[in-house]
């Protein structure tokens, strides 16, 4: 499996890889001031940063790493909002719905007190631009 | 529902996008502000930063701060056109293409209909030129049973 690292940005806001529970990458984040959207609830902003990391993550995780070095160029994210994310810890998980050569199709999910009762859930499609094609 | 008024200043924009997001928090820390408004549109502006960026190769930002941008806008816009304090229910970006290291990102968005509790929201985000847009955004939102005070 290939290393996951996280962006600047996630760095930035104190998101963190957790422990390896031998499935895709969990994303956390702890609620903070640089967080909040309003009145103790998470941004919607950061929840779908949350669910793109961890979709983006899944993805590099099981790309092998004798496949290259693909770069990943998502084309759009979409958001679905579920319950008020508030002053709890957030995780967010991706999962690798179809791979083709070209274009990856991820779902991702967030949740605070249990998996089964996620804040918000994404889907994000991603072209896999081939090493050769790099800028 | 109140209509919005033509003659609104910017400080009516300042004043909903206050309501909307405290004036703190996530969007102090993007450094997201108003930029500009009429009486159907409402724009924010968000500074390019280093650590905001998604793909160190590139310098492109990550996604969660164009949304964050955006769903900001389009939050506001439904508070400061229609009155309507709301919250997202969904929001799809599409990223036309990358948005070019260094560069203040603005995010315009209108409420273009809202039918009983849910408002309807499109925009998009540019850097200097609105005919040449980086990303593309529909979100729907819900009327806040919660009163923003």
């Amino acid at each position: 499996m290939s290393a996951v690292t996280l962006p600047p940005y996630a760095i930035a806001l104190g998101m963190r890889i957790e422990p390896d529970n031998g499935g895709a990458p969990v994303i956390g984040q702890d609620f903070t001031t640089d967080v909040n959207g309003n009145r103790g609830a998470f941004h919607g902003g950061v929840l779908a940063g949350m669910l793109e990391i961890a979709a983006l993550a899944a993805l590099t995780a099981e790309l092998e790493s004798s496949e290259g070095p693909y770069r990943l160029k998502p084309a759009n994210i979409t958001v679905e909002y579920l319950r008020t994310a508030g002053v709890l810890t957030t995780y967010a998980r991706g999962e690798v719905v179809r791979r083709g050569r070209r274009l990856a199709q991820l779902r991702a999910s967030a949740w605070q007190e249990s998996p089964d009762r996620p804040v918000a859930v994404g889907f994000i499609n991603v072209y896999l631009a081939p090493p050769a094609a790099q800028e | 529902m109140k209509q919005p008024d033509p003659a609104a200043s910017d400080a009516d924009a300042i004043a909903a996008f206050g309501q909307a997001f405290g004036g703190a928090g996530h969007a102090k820390w993007l450094g997201i502000r108003v930029h500009a408004r009429t009486e159907t549109w409402l724009e924010l502006a968000m500074d390019w930063r280093a650590d905001l960026v998604g793909d160190p190769a590139t310098g492109v930002l990550s996604s969660g701060p164009v949304v964050s941008l955006m769903d900001s806008c389009a939050g506001a816009v439904v508070w400061l056109t229609k009155n309507m304090p709301a919250v997202t229910i969904d929001l799809r970006v599409d990223y036309l293409r990358p948005a070019r290291p260094g560069s203040t990102i603005i995010a315009r968005c209108e409420c273009y209909r809202v039918a009983r509790e849910i408002a309807f929201v499109r925009g998009f985000g540019y850097e200097t030129d609105p005919d040449d847009p980086l990303c593309q955004v529909a979100g729907s939102f819900m009327r806040s049973e919660r009163p923003f005070k």
